[in-house]
């Protein structure tokens, strides 16, 4: 009796949690949702103020221009395929760098953290031009790499070092030393025991330097130039006439188009993330 | 110090990412950048094909690259690849930038290629509309698309509310700023919503404002843009019509407002040609007249872009000759359906109706006849991005505020702005 | 009472950690283990972090003439020119006060975020999906629906007039607007916060939590003495990314009021961009470049030197 008492008692209280969540996803959600609307109006019902939530004809057609116009696939992949280099660059770098910074901590530790750290206080748009002389010299111009090395040394690497440093930083010594007490070598003990612990680290490491990466505008417009190079943020800007301004329509169906896949990649992602959790037996 | 970190980085990077790396450009031809701010298959295809013609008929050039970006990134793109001395050879380039580049020589004069061509017939243009590029006898680009402010209007909602429209105006011979004045605030009484509305203007872009000033013989500053005229008798009397009609009428929106006329909610808009793209499956009847005439008679105030040779490219002498190329009469005419030529024998309403679906030859012909008569092409200083930004920054501080004297909020204006007239 | 041993027990390892530091010797071997760890990035970071610095400090020291093509070395007059700007005041004003709002705000609201999104509740990830939605559209779609929200007799006139305030200018006046960009700009970015304290909340250990509620703490306590000391240091590493990352934030102001009317609306990021790409005065936007970064250093100096108040777990 007691027993289903507490689970009436916790069932009630998730009502205010969801109540909360809903009110605030709706803040979140309202302008994808305006978003997609838009994406499947008419280049003038877009136009329209106040906007219309249900387009008075579905446009799906947007959908097809949208590649007609751009090589949209293309450039969407140039999007995953820099996103996913960036990505393994930062981590193959970043996750050692941290590792050091918390449970190694040779001497200097602190100034080294403090100078890798250094990257992310540039602003990208003032470094934009010694860097992009430096990538043109090198015949770098209209390829991904220097997307993938300027933006992963300066800007994500760091930021991952740091979230790789704090979440070893909170783990136990006993794990260390009793690593030690089997006779362990240093790399086995960072990469047997220590990595599986900082799983939800590393996602979130991983999310955080793929959105960035994602979201980059200026480097891409300065460093590529090709219609078959170009990234989707760039691209956003393209679906647009000389005379007439934005074509508003288009370019909503291409973000809804850009957002769908890495929303499912998200989805995915998060239910990896909760299940390796479980499976790193923290609780033990 | 400088070279040698940089090669060994550059081993060692392009190894570790077992490259990606660009193919190395052929030597002995040449190969040219033009970029355009168009990414429209269709325009982009256009100038591939010329291009292609142009390096076929060229003992030097093998090839033409066509890059595509937007027009709000020009500056950025432009300032990155010139300092690091990696510009494109050929560009568009709006008027708005053109003496300033002139002025820092940063671009080719043309004219030495243009009489060395054949049947080039320079004479076509139409001089009044060439001379923000001319300069002498040197000519430092070649205007290809020249759009006129425009009024549309929504012939519904005038009717809806039983107000005189532009069209009804203009036919009782009153097409006058005061008349619409009049008309634009008893539609906002009708409807309650702004009846009049610059397009792409949004408080931040002055040129929009032309209309009313051209109509009073206003402009920002004097002829050889040394010394502000903001506070110009003629400026005022147009700025009071401004102003009135938005902070004292409220037929035109207040600054952050958003309304559109494309979507059928306002009564008229000014807007270029250009812009009647956004009218295809508009669900309303609508008309299109020039903008209204002020007490100096009626202007076309007219947007323009040119095609230039940039001085800093790397093959300067083939980039003019490509330019050349582009502005001939056969050329161009390629493109005019696109883009309004000011070429004469181009200027006609069937060329400029070509590809629109929704001009018709009858519409646009008194356009035409305006800009050929009476088009002024926007007003342009030396240090054009630091005056404009230091200018629009000014009006935004006292003049688009509610209740201020409008004599002095624009007295305050140009004591912002005159100094950087030189 | 026992809440405290726990916490407590939850940090006290690292107290007596590495007891053979003493020896110089034993740790030869672990300093080097340990630079070879960091040597990738290190140098990657010198290499790349020289060229960029190198010309943005080279740059400060010049007057560019970028069309003209021309280069003029003109020693410390772009950094005296930033001392006689009469704009700066504002500006800096501007800048630290968006900075100080942006950041304090954005942790906590992040923080809070994630522990409701912490629940084990079914179809939470769906609420975790809204929330990190906005961060992967454009900014310029972003501002666009937000300019709508917020324009005169817009949604939000209109909701401030059910409670008779307003109309306020949002996007006309100087704090009001700051205030405006901030929660702009925390709404599109929230989500990335937001994972990363759901990563550091999931990674707190369910024994002592456990411990702590047999030994009949409340939520709060639980919260306050053994959850909030195991994500410190991720608290701390967002608040510090946000400091860094609204610092530069730029294209908000540029979209929407273009840093006026005046200067009311400008902030430092904005000011480089506008120097730097509308201007052409490279040199100029150099010189506040080099002031944004010696900027963005001290402050995130301060915030991690005196990190052992703030933070619980780092008691070494």
């Amino acid at each position: 009796m007691r027993r289903t008492d507490r689970r009436v008692l916790r069932a009630l209280r998730t009502i205010p949690s969801y109540m909360l969540l809903a009110l605030v996803s709706v803040a979140f959600i309202g302008p994808i949702v305006w978003m997609v609307s838009g994406s499947l109006k008419s280049r003038n019902e877009v136009l329209r103020y106040p906007p219309t939530l249900i387009p008075e004809e579905f446009r799906w057609d947007n959908y097809a221009q949208v590649f007609e116009l751009q090589p949209f696939d293309r450039q969407f992949l140039n999007s995953i395929v820099i996103m996913a280099l960036v990505c393994a660059l930062t981590l193959a770098v970043a996750i050692p760098a941290g590792y050091a910074l918390a449970r190694v901590r040779p001497r200097g530790a602190a100034a080294i953290f403090l100078l890798l750290l250094s990257g992310i206080f540039l602003p990208p748009e003032s470094v934009i031009i010694p860097l992009f002389r430096f990538a043109a010299q090198l015949g770098w111009i209209d390829t991904y790499i220097p997307l993938v090395v300027f933006t992963a040394t300066l800007f994500t690497a760091p930021v991952a070092m740091f979230v790789m440093r704090q979440a070893f930083v909170i783990l136990p010594q006993e794990f260390e030393e009793a690593a030690t007490l089997d006779g362990a070598s240093r790399w086995r003990t960072m990469f047997r025991i220590f990595l599986p612990l900082v799983k939800p680290s590393i996602a979130s490491a991983v999310v955080f330097t793929a959105w960035y990466s994602w979201n980059q505008f200026l480097e891409p417009l300065v460093y590529l130039r090709s219609r078959q190079m170009l990234t989707v943020p760039v691209a956003l800007t393209l679906f647009e006439d000389p005379l007439a301004g934005p074509r508003w329509n288009i370019q909503m169906a291409a973000t809804t188009l850009s957002v769908l896949p890495v929303l499912i990649v998200f989805l995915f992602a998060q239910r990896q993330i909760v299940s390796g959790l479980t499976a790193g037996g923290l609780k033990s | 110090m400088r070279t040698r970190p940089r090669v060994w980085l550059s081993v060692a990077l392009s190894a570790a990412l077992c490259t990606i790396a660009a193919p190395v450009g052929a030597q002995d031809e040449v190969d040219l950048r033009m970029t355009i701010w168009s990414a429209n298959p269709a325009h982009v295809e256009l100038f591939e094909q010329l291009g292609a013609e142009f390096a076929a008929a060229s003992p030097t050039v093998s090839g033409v690259t066509i890059e595509s970006f937007n027009l709000a990134e020009l500056d950025t793109l432009f300032t990155t690849q010139i300092a690091a001395g990696d510009p494109p050879d050929v560009s568009w380039l709006p008027v708005e930038a053109s003496l300033q580049y002139r002025q820092a020589g940063a671009l080719i004069d043309l004219k030495p290629v243009i009489d060395a061509t054949p049947d080039f017939d320079f004479a076509d243009f139409i001089p009044a509309l060439l001379e923000r590029w001319v300069d002498g006898d040197a000519v430092y680009g070649i205007p290809f698309s020249t759009g006129p402010l425009v009024m549309y209007y929504n012939k519904d909602l005038y009717a809806q509310a039983g107000v005189k429209d532009p069209g009804q105006l203009i036919a009782e011979g009153n097409w006058t700023w005061d008349a619409f004045r009049e008309t634009s605030k008893q539609l906002h009484e009708a409807l309650g919503t702004p009846s009049y509305v610059l397009n792409d203007f949004d408080f931040k872009n002055w040129t929009r404002l032309l209309p009313y000033m051209f109509a009073y013989g206003a402009s920002p500053w004097d002829d050889t843009a040394t010394s502000c005229t903001m506070d110009s008798p003629e400026m005022i009397e147009a700025m009071q019509v401004f102003h009135g009609m938005t902070f004292d009428d409220g037929s035109m929106p207040l600054p952050g407002q958003q309304v559109d006329f494309w979507g059928g909610q306002v009564g008229a808009t000014s807007a270029f040609l250009g812009s009647s793209a956004n009218l295809v499956d508009a669900p309303f009847e609508w008309g299109l007249v020039q903008t209204p005439a002020g007490s100096a008679g009626d202007t076309v105030a007219t947007g323009q872009a040119s095609i230039v040779a940039l001085a800093a490219g790397r093959h300067t002498t083939e980039a003019a000759e490509f330019v050349a190329f582009l502005a001939s009469k056969d050329a161009m005419a390629k493109y005019s359906a696109y883009f309004p030529p000011i070429r004469e024998s181009l200027l006609t309403p069937e060329v400029l109706v070509g590809a629109s679906l929704v001009l018709t030859p009858e519409l646009v012909a008194p356009m035409i006849d305006g800009v050929k008569t009476n088009g002024k092409v926007f007003p342009v200083a030396a240090d054009n991005s630091a005056v404009a930004t230091a200018l629009n920054r000014a009006l935004d501080e006292h003049l688009y505020q509610p209740g201020v004297d409008v004599a002095q909020a624009l007295a305050s204006v140009c004591a912002e702005i005159a100094p950087l007239l030189k | 009472m026992g809440s405290q041993v726990v916490a407590s027990g939850g940090s006290g390892p690292r107290a007596q950690r590495r007891p053979g530091r003493r020896g110089p010797s034993r740790d030869a071997g672990r300093d080097r283990f340990g630079y070879l760890l960091l040597a990738p990035q290190t140098l990657g970071l010198l290499l790349i972090g020289a060229v960029a610095i190198g010309g943005m400090i080279e740059l400060s020291f010049m007057k560019v003439n970028v069309l003209a093509g021309t280069r003029t070395f003109v020693g410390l007059d772009n950094y005296a020119r930033i001392l006689s700007d009469p704009d700066m005041g504002v500006i800096l004003f501007n800048t630290f006060f968006f900075v100080g709002l942006l950041s304090v705000a954005g942790t906590i609201v992040s923080l809070g975020l994630a522990i409701l999104l912490n629940q084990k509740l079914p179809g939470i990830n769906v609420f975790r999906a809204a929330i990190f939605i906005p961060a992967l559209i454009t900014t310029v779609a972003w501002t666009l629906v937000w300019r709508f929200i917020l324009q005169p007799q817009g949604l939000m006139d209109s909701l401030t007039a059910t409670v008779d305030a307003g109309p306020f200018p949002w996007l006309r006046g100087g704090w009001l607007t700051l205030i405006v960009f901030a929660v702009i700009q925390l709404t599109k970015n929230v989500g990335i916060n937001v994972m990363i304290f759901l990563a550091a909340l999931q990674g707190v250990r369910e024994d002592l939590i456990d411990a702590g509620r047999v030994d009949g703490a409340g939520r709060w306590t639980t919260f306050r003495h053994i959850v909030l000391p195991q994500i410190s240091p991720a608290i701390l590493m967002v608040f510090m990314l946000m400091v860094a990352g609204s610092f530069k934030v730029f294209e908000l102001v540029l979209l929407l009021t273009n840093g006026g009317p005046g200067v009311q609306t400008t902030v430092l990021a904005f000011e480089i961009f506008r120097q730097a790409f509308r201007l052409n005065d490279l040199g100029y936007a150099a010189a506040l470049s080099v002031l944004l970064f010696s900027l963005v250093l001290a402050a995130s100096a301060i915030i991690w030197l005196s990190r052992r108040r703030l933070v619980f777990h780092e008691t070494n």
